[in-house]
Order: C-alpha cells, then sequence, then structure tokens
C-alpha cells in the first residue's frame, strides 16, 4: 500500500458493519480501494500533503477528530450490539463535527453531505478500532429498532440525528425516597416493609426502584431509563440516609438493595426519630393510603351552661361575656369518630406502632399511643377553659394543653360563632342606618357591617383601612347602627390626636347632623349632660382624666390613630385600658400588622386576652414567627389575627375603582395660645391703623394685615421671622402634618407640599429634615434646569416629599408619582389652587389623589374657605383677582373676616 | 473535599505542588495510607533517610505530583537546575484480579457509596485478600526510579514522593486504585464505556495519535519512513 494517489478525489465507500468500508482513492493512473485498516494509516498522514485533494483532506481531518474522540472514550455499542459507534457526543464535540464539515466542504460537496461523510467515517474509525467486533446478532433474533439495518445501506442525515438524541446519555444522578410496604400477613405481625426507590433530579416522577438499577436493563422498552452510574448516586444516597436514620445501614450490606422488612421496635424508631431526621436530609416516605394519618387527636372546645350540658341555643351577644363557660374535652378519633374507652384501651396496651382498629390496619405513632394511657387519660374531659381562650381554640384550631399544642375542633355552637367571625368581612352588607346623611361606598358598608358584626359579638376590631377611605363615616355609621337595634347603650367616645378633633367634629356633623358631638378637650371641658352621641377627646386628656371618663357608662370607645397606643407600657396605652365600654374600636392608616408588638398592643387592647399576656405572647407567637422556624405557627397567628384586622388599600382591585379620581377633605386644626395672643393683637393694631389710613395706604395696610395673620395660622416662627425658632408644638398644622406624612409614607405614598411662602417652605424643610423625611424644595428662583433634575428625582422615588412654594406658573411640571397633595396655607383663589393640584391629578396619574387642606379653625382661614365653599361662583368673582379684591372690603367687612371667631378652643401651650 | 478523582477518565491525576507543610506531624490518617506507608518504609536501609525524605516531602520542594494507571511522577524542585524527575511504578492488578475486587466491590451496596465518601472499607479490602487479590501494593509491588545519581534507591526524592502519595491515598483511596490500575469511573462502572474493549481501543488511538504528530510528508513509492509509519499505524488497528 506505499503508494496511494492523495491528488484525485477519494471516496468513502459505507458498509454495515462500519468496520467493513472501504476508502477508495483516485490517482491519474489508477484508483485504489483500501479496507480500513489499510486506509487509515494513509489518512493519518494524508495531512501533511500539501497537495491532496480536497475530498482526502476531509476524510483525512475527519479520520484525526475519529482517533481523537475514540481516544477520549468516546465509543458505545450500537444498540443491537453488532458495531460500535462514536458517542454519546457532547455538544462542544459535535460543533467540531460541523465547524470540520463547513470547513473542508468543498466544490463537490456541500456541508450537509460532508457532515454525513464526516459521520459515517467516525463511525467506521471507531468500530475499526476495538479489536473484536461487537458481539454478533444472534442468529434468528430481529434487530429491534437499529435504524442501521434498514433497507436502505446508510441511514439518512436525519435518522442519524434522530438517533444521535436516542443516544443522550442516560441520567446517573439520582435522589433517594422510601415506599412503605404494608401486605396483611406483615401487618399481621404488627410490623411492615420499606422499599428504597430513587428518583431522576429533576423529574420527580422518573423513580423505579432501587433494587432495578442492579437487577435491570437501562435501556430499551421497559428498561429503567437510567445509566449504569445511577448505582454510584443511589448508594452515595442510601449511605447518607443511612447515616440519619441507621436502619437502613442494613441495606448498605446488601448486594442489592431491595428492602428491609422493620421489627416493631425499629418501626417505632422510624416513627419517633427516622421519619423526622431523613425528612431533614430531604429523604421522603411514602406511606399507602389509608395506613396513616386517620387516627387523629380529636379535642373539642364547646360552649357549657353552667349545670354542664351543652348550651345548644344560639347565644350571641354576651358569649364572651364574663359569666360564659366553656369546656375542652380531649379524645383520639379515628376520622370523625372518637375512639370508645374499650378501643383506647386497646390501643394503649398495644406493643407495636401497627394496630387493628375498626377493621382498619394503622400505623400509630408512638407518641399518639402514649397520650392514650390512662395518665394522660384522667385529663380528658370537661376542663374549663376561659372564653377567650375557646375563641384562640375555634380560629388556630389549637390549644396549649400542658405545655403542649393541641389540634382541636370547635364544638356546634362553638363552631357558629366563629364562622360568623370570620365570614364578617364578606357577609352581604347591612343597609345604610338611618340618620346618615351619606351614601356609603361599598367598601364602607362592608367594612361597617364587619364592624358591626363584631362589636356585636361582643368583640373587639381594628380597621386599618388606608388613609382617605373614610375610617370616620364607617365609625358614625356603626354609632347609629348600634342604636338603631338598640344594642347600644351609653354615648361613643373617640381618642384621637388633637389635629384631628377639628376633623372628627365636622364629619360627624356633616354625616350625621342628628347626633351630639362634645369636645372633652381644653381648660373648661366637662363630662355633665352627655347624650347619646359622640365625645371627642385627645391622648393627652385622656391621659390626665382617664377617672372621669371611665365612669362613663361607654358604648364604644374609638382610639382614632391607635398607633398612639403601640407602646402598651406607656401611660397612654395602660390608661385607656382603663376606660371601660361594651366594646372597642381601633383605627390606623398605618400597616400595624408589620409589627407584632405593637399589633399585639393594639388587638390586645379591642380585644384582651385574645393573644395572651404579652410575654405569653412573645413565647407562643412572636419568637416562632420572627425565627421563621416553624410557618404553621405563622399560619395560625394570621388565622388568629386575621378577622380583628380589616385593611383595605386604595390600591386594592375592589376599592380603586369606587374612589373618585380625586378627593379634597379640609383639616380643620386649632390655634395654639400663642397664635392666638399674637392673631388677635395683630388684628387690634392693624385695625385701628387701617380704619384711620387713607385709600392708597390703607390697600398696602390690608394687604400686610393678611399676610401676617396668613402667617400666624401657619406657625409663629413663620410670623417672628425666627429662623432657628423652635417649631415642634406651636403650631397644630405642624401636628396634623406630622400625623399625614407619618400615615402617607407608611404607605409609601408620595405628597406635594404646597405653601405660598418661601420662608414657610424653608421652614417645613428644616422640620422635616430633622425627623429624617428626605424632601425635595423648588420655588421660584430655582433655575430651569434644577427644576427638571428635582422632577425627575421625585418621579423616580428618591424622596416622598415634594416642597413647592411658587405661584400656579410651574408650568410643566408632571407630578404624577405624588398620590397626596396638602396646601399648608390657602391660596384663596380656587383657579389657583387647582392648578397647583393638578401637578399631581393630571394624564398619567393612575391612582387616586387625596388634596389635604390645612385650615385653622375660627380664622380668616376657615371664614374664606366656609366663603369659597358655600358660594364658589360669589367666590369666584371676589377673589378671581385674588386678595387684591379683599382690600377693597369695607372695614366692617374686613373686621369680620379677620376676627378671630369667639369660643375657639385652643390647644394648650406646648 | 478534593478527593474526587478527576475529570472523565479519571486518568492521569494531577495534584498541585504543596506549599511547605507545617505542623507536628504528617503522619497518614487512614489505616490504608499506613499500610501503603509499610510498604516501601521496610525495604529503606538507612533509617534515617526516612527522618530526612519525610522532612523533604513537607518542604514544598517537590512539584506537582501526577498520578496515572499504575504509575506516579513528581518533579523535585522544579525549575531549578538541578531539578529531577523521580518515579514509582506500582504493579498493576490484572483484569482477573480487577473482576475478583469488582465482585467484592459489587457484593454490598454500600462499599461504592463508602469510595465515593472517600472510605476505602476494611472488609472490602480483607475479602478481596481472602479471594487472593492484594488492593494495597506490597514491597514488591513498588519499583522506582530516579535522575538523580543517589546510590541508594528508593532515594529521597522517590521517598518525598512516596510520603505525598500517602497523604494523597488519605484524602482518596481511588488514588490508591488507580496506582493499581483502574480509574474511578472504571471501578464504578466496570462494565462501561470506559473500560475493557473501549478502553483499549482508546489507548490504541492516543498512540496512533502520538504517532501522527511526527507523520511523514511524503508519499512516493520508495519514501521508507512513509511505508515504516503505515505498518507501525496498522499494526495498531
Amino acid at each position: 500500500m506505499s503508494f496511494v494517489p492523495l491528488q484525485g478525489p477519494a471516496t468513502l465507500l459505507r458498509a454495515d458493519p462500519p468496520r467493513d468500508s472501504e476508502v477508495e482513492f483516485t490517482g491519474p493512473q489508477r484508483v485504489v480501494r483500501l479496507p480500513m485498516r489499510g486506509a487509515i494509516p494513509v489518512l493519518t498522514r494524508a495531512l501533511r500533503a500539501d497537495d491532496a485533494h480536497a475530498s482526502v483532506t476531509l476524510l483525512s481531518a475527519a479520520t484525526m477528530l475519529a482517533m481523537k474522540l475514540v481516544a477520549a472514550g468516546r465509543l458505545h455499542r450500537s444498540e443491537d450490539d453488532a458495531a460500535w459507534r462514536v458517542g454519546p457526543l457532547p455538544v462542544e464535540d459535535d460543533d467540531r463535527i460541523r465547524s470540520l464539515a463547513s470547513a473542508r466542504a468543498h466544490d463537490d460537496v456541500e456541508p450537509d453531505e460532508a457532515e454525513e461523510v464526516i459521520r459515517c467515517l467516525l463511525d467506521a474509525v471507531a468500530d475499526t478500532m476495538t479489536r473484536q467486533p461487537a458481539r454478533a446478532v444472534p442468529s434468528g433474533s430481529v434487530p429491534s429498532t437499529s435504524p442501521t439495518l434498514g433497507s436502505s445501506p446508510r441511514p439518512s442525515l436525519a435518522d442519524r440525528l434522530a438517533e444521535r438524541a436516542s443516544d443522550e446519555p442516560l441520567p446517573a444522578e439520582v435522589y433517594l425516597s422510601l415506599r412503605i410496604e404494608a401486605p396483611d400477613e406483615l401487618l399481621a405481625s404488627g410490623t411492615l416493609s420499606v422499599v428504597p426507590q430513587v428518583h431522576e433530579l429533576d423529574v420527580a416522577t422518573h423513580v423505579v426502584d432501587a433494587a432495578d438499577l442492579w437487577l435491570a436493563e437501562g435501556t430499551g422498552t421497559g428498561g429503567h431509563g437510567f445509566s449504569r452510574k445511577a448505582r454510584v448516586s443511589a448508594s452515595v444516597a442510601l449511605r447518607g440516609a443511612a447515616g440519619a436514620w441507621p436502619v437502613l445501614d442494613r441495606l448498605l450490606h446488601r448486594q442489592v438493595p431491595d428492602r428491609l422488612v422493620l421489627s416493631a421496635d425499629e418501626l417505632a424508631d422510624l416513627l419517633e426519630h427516622g421519619l423526622e431526621a431523613l425528612a431533614a436530609i430531604g429523604v421522603e416516605v411514602y406511606w399507602p393510603r389509608g395506613l396513616r394519618q386517620e387516627l387523629v387527636p380529636h379535642a373539642r372546645v364547646e360552649a357549657r351552661t353552667p349545670g354542664g350540658a351543652v348550651r345548644d341555643e344560639a347565644l350571641m351577644t354576651g358569649l364572651f361575656g364574663p359569666d360564659a363557660l366553656f369546656s375542652f374535652d380531649w379524645k383520639l378519633a379515628l376520622g370523625n369518630e372518637p375512639l370508645t374507652d374499650q378501643e383506647m384501651a386497646e390501643l394503649a396496651a398495644a406493643t407495636s406502632p401497627v394496630i387493628k382498629l375498626r377493621n382498619n390496619w394503622l400505623v400509630i405513632d408512638p407518641a399518639v399511643a402514649r397520650k392514650a394511657r390512662p395518665a394522660v387519660g384522667k385529663h380528658r374531659d370537661g376542663r374549663p377553659v376561659t372564653p377567650v381562650v375557646a375563641l384562640r381554640a375555634a380560629l388556630t384550631g389549637t390549644l396549649e394543653v400542658d405545655g403542649a399544642t393541641v389540634e382541636v375542633h370547635p364544638g356546634a355552637t362553638l363552631e357558629k360563632v366563629r364562622e360568623r367571625i370570620v365570614d364578617a368581612a364578606t357577609v352581604s352588607p347591612l343597609d345604610a342606618p338611618a340618620g346618615l346623611e351619606a351614601t356609603l361606598r361599598d367598601y364602607q358598608r362592608q367594612g361597617f357591617t364587619w364592624l358591626a358584626e363584631l362589636t356585636g359579638i361582643g368583640l373587639g376590631a381594628c380597621l386599618a383601612d388606608d388613609m382617605g377611605l373614610g375610617k370616620t363615616i364607617q365609625v358614625i355609621a356603626l354609632h347609629l347602627h348600634r342604636r338603631a337595634r338598640s344594642l347600644a347603650a351609653g354615648p361613643t367616645l373617640v381618642v384621637c390626636p388633637a389635629s384631628l378633633l377639628g376633623n372628627w367634629e365636622r364629619e360627624i356633623r356633616r354625616f350625621a347632623p342628628g347626633l351630639g358631638v362634645r369636645r372633652f378637650h381644653g381648660g373648661d371641658r366637662d363630662l355633665a349632660d352627655l347624650e347619646d352621641g359622640f365625645v371627642l377627646t385627645t391622648y393627652g386628656t385622656m391621659r390626665v382624666d382617664h377617672a372621669l371618663l371611665g365612669t362613663v357608662p361607654w358604648d364604644l370607645v374609638v382610639a382614632d390613630e391607635a398607633q398612639h397606643i403601640k407602646n402598651a407600657t406607656s401611660s397612654t396605652a395602660r390608661n385607656l385600658r382603663l376606660i371601660g365600654s361594651r366594646c372597642r374600636v381601633a383605627l390606623t392608616g398605618t400597616p400595624v400588622e408589620n409589627n407584632l408588638t405593637e399589633l399585639w398592643a393594639i388587638l390586645d387592647w379591642t380585644t384582651p386576652g385574645l393573644l395572651g399576656s404579652r410575654n405569653a405572647f412573645r413565647k407562643v407567637w412572636a419568637a416562632p414567627i420572627e425565627s421563621g422556624a416553624d410557618p404553621a405557627v405563622a399560619r395560625r397567628f394570621a388565622q388568629l389575627v386575621e378577622p380583628f384586622l380589616l385593611r383595605r388599600r386604595k390600591s386594592d382591585p375592589g376599592i380603586a375603582p369606587e374612589l373618585p379620581p380625586k378627593t379634597e377633605t379640609d383639616q380643620v386644626v386649632g390655634l395654639t395660645q400663642e397664635q392666638v395672643v399674637l392673631y388677635e393683637a395683630l388684628v387690634r393694631e392693624s385695625m385701628e391703623r387701617i380704619e384711620s389710613a387713607d385709600q392708597d395706604a390703607r390697600r398696602g395696610l390690608v394687604l400686610a394685615l393678611l399676610t401676617g395673620l396668613k402667617q400666624i395660622c401657619n406657625h409663629p416662627v413663620h410670623y417672628l421671622r425666627q429662623p432657628h425658632g423652635r417649631i415642634k408644638g406651636r403650631s397644630e398644622k405642624i401636628d396634623l402634618l406630622d400625623e399625614l406624612l407619618g400615615t402617607i409614607l407608611a404607605e409609601g405614598g408620595s405628597v406635594l407640599l404646597f405653601t405660598q411662602y418661601v420662608a414657610m417652605a424653608k421652614l417645613l424643610e428644616r422640620h422635616l429634615a430633622a425627623a429624617g423625611v428626605p424632601t425635595l424644595f423648588l420655588h421660584g428662583g430655582t433655575p430651569v434646569r434644577q427644576r427638571e433634575q428635582m422632577v425627575e428625582a421625585f418621579q423616580g422615588g428618591e424622596a416622598p416629599v415634594f416642597l413647592l412654594s411658587l405661584k400656579a406658573g410651574g408650568t410643566g411640571l408632571n407630578l404624577t408619582r405624588a398620590d397626596h397633595v396638602i396646601h399648608v396655607d390657602r391660596w384663596w383663589n380656587p383657579a389657583v389652587e387647582d392648578q397647583a393640584t393638578d401637578r399631581a391629578y393630571r394624564i398619567g396619574q393612575t391612582r387616586p389623589v387625596q388634596v389635604h387642606r390645612l385650615v385653622t379653625e375660627g380664622t380668616i382661614e376657615q371664614k374664606i374657605a366656609d366663603l369659597l365653599t358655600r358660594k364658589r361662583g360669589l367666590a369666584d368673582a371676589v377673589l378671581g383677582s385674588g386678595e387684591v379684591a379683599l382690600t377693597e372690603l369695607t372695614d366692617e367687612e374686613l373686621r369680620d373676616l379677620v376676627v378671630l371667631r369667639p369660643g375657639v378652643r385652643r390647644t394648650p401651650h406646648g | 473535599m478534593g478527593r474526587r478523582a478527576g475529570g472523565p477518565s479519571g486518568d492521569p491525576l494531577v495534584f498541585p505542588r504543596r506549599g511547605r507543610v507545617r505542623g507536628p506531624s504528617a503522619r497518614s490518617s487512614t489505616w490504608w495510607g499506613r499500610a501503603w506507608v509499610r510498604s516501601f518504609e521496610e525495604t529503606v536501609l538507612e533509617p534515617r533517610d526516612l527522618v530526612t525524605a519525610r522532612a523533604l516531602a513537607r518542604s514544598g520542594r517537590l512539584g506537582a505530583v501526577m498520578v496515572i494507571s499504575g504509575m506516579a511522577s513528581a518533579v523535585m524542585d522544579p525549575g531549578s537546575p538541578t531539578a529531577v524527575i523521580a518515579q514509582v511504578r506500582v504493579r498493576r492488578l490484572d483484569d482477573a484480579e480487577w473482576a475478583t475486587f469488582n465482585a467484592e466491590v459489587a457484593r454490598e451496596t454500600g462499599h461504592l457509596a463508602a469510595l465515593e465518601s472517600g472510605d476505602l472499607p476494611a472488609e472490602l479490602v480483607e475479602h478481596a485478600d481472602e479471594a487472593g487479590v492484594e488492593v494495597v501494593p506490597g514491597p514488591g509491588d513498588l519499583d522506582t526510579a530516579c535522575e538523580c545519581d543517589s546510590w541508594a534507591q528508593p532515594c529521597l526524592h522517590v521517598l518525598a514522593l512516596l510520603y505525598q502519595l500517602a497523604w494523597l491515598v488519605d484524602d482518596d483511596p481511588y488514588v490508591l486504585l488507580l496506582l493499581r490500575g483502574r480509574t474511578r469511573e472504571q471501578i464504578q462502572d466496570p462494565a462501561g464505556s470506559a473500560s475493557g474493549e473501549a478502553g483499549e481501543a482508546a489507548a490504541r488511538a492516543a498512540t496512533i495519535l502520538a504517532l501522527a504528530e511526527d507523520a511523514p510528508a511524503g508519499y512516493g513509492l520508495a519514501d521508507t519512513a512513509v511505508a515504516a509509519y503505515d505498518e507501525e499505524v496498522s499494526r495498531l488497528l
């Protein structure tokens, strides 16, 4: 063979088996046809010949690749065992074949064709390199599905690709689970067997008995579908499982880890320790249906009459009153049927976890079986429990008994109560009560119904709707409803921050004009001759006067902005607890549910005892939940708390469509003593000068007066120009602003804060900076470029508060991120105010916008505000041109406008 | 873990150079590591050499250790003008012996798992021993060589290599089994593709690739180099 022509075309002549292929080299004079054994030496050196024909170089390069693949062990027996082939190939080798094909394709051969030639040659080389032919096909047996033995001598490219897919290596990595098999004959001897199974990693449904890996074939129909190497992975997994539960060690000493028959002791050990240890390393244990889980502790909590019989009448009110009695029974039950004493005795006497009860085989946890023994059993009947414990048990389905958590079922009466509580937020809503001069939105009706349901059972509630959803009106509706149903006897007390007193009073007068409202606040407060209406007080006053307040037989006590009592040890919270009432409602706009301690403080006030004492709460709920160790605890806690907490977000799908795109609220606040003194002094001095001034001077004096009054209403520091003056405690506008911002920021909202005065804006900026609230501040002097940057920063969420002090001229400002707009002072020009508001409320705004206007009570601010709301048309005419119009008023009209309305309540100083 | 026996073929295994080893002891921590040490310590005539060699093994002077089927080697002071190659050859178990060993491995499911976890079960080795297969080499199974001109054999360089091999064998008994001739893959799956027929074909293909590196470029009738090459290659087919 020493002379083989390389300059002419060479052709691979395929054959089956591939080792019988030949290569035909053509030269100018002759044609040489060589078997693979002769061709391989030629082809391995042909790459060195510079003038070799393209078809020779193709075959030569393919031969070298084949050698590399064979050297790397990438060859296997074909399906029918008749030949050796290259493969299975990793992706990079496949890529090498394709790039070789496209690099070596030549004039007469397309890349596809070249690829096919290469693949055939690879197989031919592989088959030649192995000395003995692969096992000969047994005579008479028909090769099953080999594509290589079809009618055509060579399979098509498509077939070869399909074959390659079936050459994909079988999975070698497995994880382990255990299957319990329990035929009756084993059960009768008090035991059962464990079968290890292996699952393909990530394909849990590809599962076979571990023994199959040793005993069966991986490929073909009926094969287990794992590679032989899966045995290694299975052994390692089994060794790990034996580390967790040593009984399995016996399997490791077997040639084939097929199954273990457990002794009674081993079974008990599995139930007591093994299951947990195996679960910890991710080995699941599968039980036959019915063998487990049907014998459950069955504990019942039920209402009882003092005589001892179970109460069966549907009693609701007073169910949780002091005379209510509940009791607790404990038994084991099969399905829903409690075991008889006889059965309990059998269970207690059983020596194996396997017992037969009512014709069913059961595997009982030894721990459960021990509970059936007399020492435990003596506690089983009729233990009394307090109403609130019964309620807790009904809601969570568990009860703490002797330090252990027991699953309980509420008895029929208690179950009815439980359903009523759980369904309270979704029952069909009540009609709005008579006397309510407003149309409730659907969610408000739902919320008021929920309050009515819970308070109707004698329980408290925490309404935690977002600000702006109308918590006040829901409480007013509740008040009216309780009277209409004759459930109430006594007035309602509302405790709120001082800055919200005005708002409460206004809303009650507006929505329930027939009701009495009294502020219990300030110097001359008293509770004499109370009617059946509302009494409003502040947290500060309540703290001082709780003894006096405690003498009133309140029907309902409402804590508004209930986060004020989140610290249960504060005197505010402690004293509030001392004020008795039939029921309690907490209102808050901040997401209290995120802080367990605060949530406890609020719910323990509304429904005392529900969550247990503070220490018990930490131990039973807070600590396990915060550690995250047992998700079931968090779930039970949610079941317990959820019925008493109603929180609707503005963005909830059911709420948003009901909200008007823009809600405007006047937030009425009082003046501090300091402000009153400043205000009255300024009015007195200015009016004297105005009345004696000539027309030109008069105009200037009026404007100066108006400006001064507005500054005083804002803040003494503003009027007195004290750039470093103390801010806190000198203006209720600041207090209210703190309340509003606290809620808005807790909701994750953004707010535009408008003031006419740069000085006021700076004051607010200083105040908010001290509180750690990031702000942006834009005023008339801000350069345009910087304005744009600020707008971008705000829209991008960099700061939640945007202070703006500019006439509505701030055109082009698009601040749609804001969902709240607060006007710290009034523009007295509705058009200007609307334009400012529209910064937030404009195209692109997807959330409803709430507009809050801060108005000081009894001052020029409120008088103009009244004028604006009552006579909008007139106001437009009068005020269309702004404050200048006011200079045209007569002295009398002006005095009427600016004088502080008598009887204005003043917040005590400080 | 550092005890997994390398890539797909597990042969060769290359263990990077160890830095200076400090601390009181560098004794083997496993019974098979200690058995390995005994196999060569017995043959050394001068006990002081063992002390010196242990210090040398811990000195950081020995380069990367390469282990291939039946052989291990390392360079002392690599990169220096005095660098020498030390080599240890271990008698490979023949196919019959491996078949016996594999049968012993297969006797208990736990054996493979133990090997995978870096443990060489004493029970397995005892049973193999009873069946006539000595897994841990004896003094007669070792053959050593070194480029240095020491008259003693094994020389200090080889002894240092042998001590380092003891640590490697401690970490992974598959290293010991590779010295005896089989890779981790071959032991895990004796019937698998990388062994037997395919394994031999792979070895021949590797040789052909090496020959092809220096294949002659000519193709003439009278080119003896070509004729010799063709003959050599076809002998491997």
